[in-house]
Order: C-alpha cells, then sequence, then structure tokens
C-alpha cells in the first residue's frame, strides 16, 4: 500500500476514534459574539486590504528579506534566537529533484524578549564535518509571531554529508518603531465595494534610508452619529501612498456607514492592538 | 438584512451543526491532537456563524465553518506560541512534540510529530482532500510551498515507517 493511502487510513481510523461531545446547548444559548452590538444593529465586517494588511500570525512572518545594508540601529530592542539547526539536501520545488550547491538549513526562532524586535541582520553558517565554513548566508529577518520552525536554502561549496549549521543575530535594530502618519481617511469605492480610503506617509524627523516598523492598526466603521458600526485590525507594512480596507463583505451595513477611520502603531505584541480612532466629528 | 444578534438559534444553525458539528471537530482535533480544544474551537466557530448561515447550501455552509474552523486552529497556535515562549531553548526539542497513546498506530504518533505547517497539509491533503491550490489558499501561502512542505512532510513519515 502507497504511504499516501496508509496516511488516509490512519488519519480516518483516528478520526473515528474521536466521539465529540454534543455542545448544542452552549451554542444555542451562547451570548452574541463579543463585539456585536446587542440592539442587533446591522454590523459592519471588515476585511483587509489584499497586500497591505497581513492576519498577524504564524503565517504571515516575513523573514528573509535579502539587503545588503547594515544600518545601526537601537541596541536595546531584543533579537531573534537561533537554535536546532538541521542541515539537509535542497530540492527543486517545481521538479523535487536535489540540486546540488544548495543546502536546506531548518531552525527555530523565537523572540529574545515578550515584544516584537523589528528587523534585524542575521546569519547562517554551514560548516562540514572537519569543521570549515562551506556555505553562509546574510539577510534581514522580521518575524510578526513566534517561535517558528523554518527552513531556507543555503549556497553551498562541498558535500553537506555530516554539515552542521550554525546562526544569529544581531542586536541592533533595522527598523524605526514609530507610528505611520495617516491622513485623508474617507469612504469611496474600489472594485465596486465600499471602503475606507486613507494616506500613509512617514513621520518627520525618520532617516530616509531607515525602514518603518510595522504596525498593528485598527479600522473602524462609523455611522453619522459617531456610533462604532464595526471594526477589524492588521498588520500594516507599507511604503508612503494611498491605501485602501474594504469594509465588505457584509454590504447590508454599507448605507449606514458614514465615516472610517484607522489607527496606527508600531506593533509590538502578537494580537495585540490598538483602539479605534473616533471619527472627527464626534470630537467635543 | 439581518443582524448578527438572534433571540434563538436559527434553523439553518441547528441544520449546519446536525451535518457539520462531527465532522469539524473530528478535523479540528487531527489537527490539535486533542478532543477537548477541538471542541471549543470548533464550539467558537458555530456561535461566531450564528445568522451567517442563512440561505447557504449545505457545501456553502461546510466551506464557511471549515473556513473558521481553520482560523480558529490558527489563533489556538497562537496562542500556544506564547506559552512556549516560556520554555527553555534546550527544551526546545519537546515543543513538536505532542505522542498519542501507545496504542495508537505509528504513522498517526508520526503525523502528530511533524512541524504543525508540515501537518497541516498532511492532514488537509489526505484527510480533508483538498487540493493543493485550496490548501494554499487556507494557509496563506503558495502552492510550491504546500508541495515542498509535503515533500519534506512524507520523505519523514517515510523514513520514519521503515526505520
Amino acid at each position: 500500500m502507497k504511504l499516501e493511502d496508509k496516511l488516509r487510513a490512519s488519519l480516518s481510523r483516528e478520526a473515528e476514534r474521536m466521539s465529540p461531545a454534543d455542545r448544542w446547548p452552549e451554542i444555542e444559548n451562547a451570548p452574541p459574539p463579543t463585539g456585536v452590538n446587542p440592539s442587533g444593529r446591522r454590523v459592519f465586517t471588515a476585511a483587509v486590504a489584499l497586500g497591505v494588511f497581513a492576519a498577524v500570525g504564524w503565517l504571515t512572518w516575513s523573514a528573509f528579506r535579502p539587503g545588503p545594508t547594515t544600518t545601526p540601529g537601537s541596541a536595546d530592542s531584543g533579537t531573534y534566537l537561533l537554535s536546532r539547526f538541521e542541515v539537509g539536501p535542497y530540492t527543486d520545488p517545481a521538479t523535487e529533484e536535489i540540486v546540488p550547491g544548495k543546502a536546506d538549513v531548518t531552525f527555530t526562532f523565537r523572540w529574545s524578549s515578550e515584544e516584537y524586535p523589528g528587523v534585524h541582520r542575521c546569519e547562517l553558517r554551514v560548516w562540514d564535518p572537519a569543521g570549515s565554513e562551506i556555505g553562509s548566508l546574510s539577510f534581514q529577518m522580521s518575524a510578526l509571531s513566534e517561535p517558528h520552525r523554518s527552513t531556507t536554502p543555503i549556497p553551498v561549496t562541498g558535500s553537506i554529508e555530516g554539515a552542521t549549521a550554525t546562526g544569529s543575530c544581531g542586536l541592533g535594530r533595522l527598523d524605526v518603531p514609530v507610528a505611520y502618519v495617516i491622513s485623508n481617511e474617507h469612504l469611496g469605492y474600489v472594485d465596486g465595494r465600499l471602503a475606507i480610503i486613507y494616506d500613509v506617509a512617514r513621520p518627520e524627523g525618520v532617516p530616509a534610508d531607515r525602514e518603518i516598523s510595522s504596525q498593528a492598526c485598527t479600522w473602524a466603521a462609523w455611522d453619522g452619529e459617531g456610533r462604532l458600526l464595526g471594526k477589524g485590525h492588521g498588520t500594516l507594512t507599507a511604503p508612503p501612498g494611498e491605501y485602501h480596507t474594504w469594509t465588505g463583505p457584509d454590504e447590508g451595513s454599507v448605507g449606514e456607514v458614514a465615516q472610517g477611520t484607522v489607527n496606527c502603531v508600531p506593533y509590538v505584541h502578537e494580537g495585540e492592538f490598538p483602539d479605534p480612532k473616533p471619527p472627527p466629528s464626534s470630537s467635543p | 438584512v439581518r443582524g448578527l444578534h438572534a433571540e434563538a438559534a436559527s434553523p439553518d444553525l441547528r441544520r449546519a451543526y446536525e451535518k457539520h458539528w462531527r465532522p469539524l471537530v473530528r478535523l479540528c482535533a487531527l489537527l490539535v491532537s486533542d478532543l477537548g480544544t477541538a471542541e471549543d474551537i470548533v464550539q467558537e466557530v458555530f456561535i461566531r456563524a450564528r445568522e451567517r448561515l442563512h440561505g447557504l447550501s449545505d457545501e456553502q455552509a461546510y466551506a464557511y465553518l471549515r473556513r473558521g474552523t481553520l482560523n480558529g486552529w490558527k489563533n489556538w497556535l497562537r496562542s500556544q506560541g506564547r506559552i512556549r515562549h516560556a520554555v527553555p531553548l534546550h527544551e526546545a526539542d519537546q515543543l513538536v512534540e505532542a505522542p498519542g497513546p501507545e496504542e495508537r498506530d505509528l504513522l498517526w504518533r508520526q503525523v502528530v510529530a511533524l512541524p504543525e505547517r508540515q501537518r497541516a497539509v498532511v492532514i488537509l491533503r489526505y484527510y480533508e482532500e483538498l487540493s493543493d491550490g485550496e490548501i494554499a489558499r487556507v494557509l496563506g501561502c503558495r502552492q510550491v510551498t504546500v508541495r515542498s512542505q509535503a515533500k519534506r512532510a512524507l520523505d519523514k513519515l517515510r523514513e520514519a515507517i521503515q526505520g
């Protein structure tokens, strides 16, 4: 029997062993989900603009951006700790054939403290059994959640038989943890869907060659009387420009949305986002 | 237009519960290796879906609830990550190990020991029978990544059961 068929049988067998309890009473009698207005008013469901916001978490960390420059940053921001290195053959994803001259290095990384470390320069090195370096990779790393196990290909000059790897990240933070300047928030239609449209700019005083940190953002929709209809959040890493966040897919709420706001702060903790920014007209 | 809040559970929700509760809990339990955790995750999905199922076919409702279940699973992973952060680095090997009872078959125990993403790919591919494209959409990655993760997982599993 092929491994795939064995897997299907094993997974089905394991699933069949499980007898889920009846949770209908809990579901039927549960209070409305958090954030839903108890009056039953229509609730605005925010959706993210693809390519701009990324959900925070396991699948969205952005790592390994090759970068030739090393800009000194603050040294008190923490860094990434790398561990559990494994070296294996690199296989071409398309052909699934082993590619000579490359090795896959797998390692675990985590933040050195409770706070997001930002962008750091890291280095991986591959060693043969005699202790000679046969490959290395320098890269910039930014991971919005942790810990994770990751694999990256590295060029090597010799056999990877018995090879080991080491790696570390520098202390200097390369990005600047300041908030974007968000302005000109207004409603409009993008691809036929209602969206909050806004401008993103770099704050003054940040050198042009320094990247602005990833942001934790909360966007919100308000009715004409300044009542919150709904909100959503995500992370934003964006060059200056105009962006939008769709308000769909709850089209029923469109008629009630009068204003949209966006509030962004530097990303610090996983799953932590700022409060919604009230619409200007509701200010005293 | 319907609000999200209902005084009583809708017939749509009841119907979805009867048809999809067990399959979704089982799928989720394979992912998290714990039935109680899976029940908690899927229960929350059904509560949040209360008034979202109106007018959906069984198939559409299942797809909607499965998406919510997988999002719930990802949230659970994040919460696990916070706990793991407190584990000393030298004990990190234990993080990916969650061996089941001895009587369970070797292959399943090897699946449990896979890194989370590889394990998810294996379960979605060979239990849920999703295509690589569908898995890529669910996991938020490229199809080539799904294929490479699947290959790595299968290599490990093959090696484990042959060794």
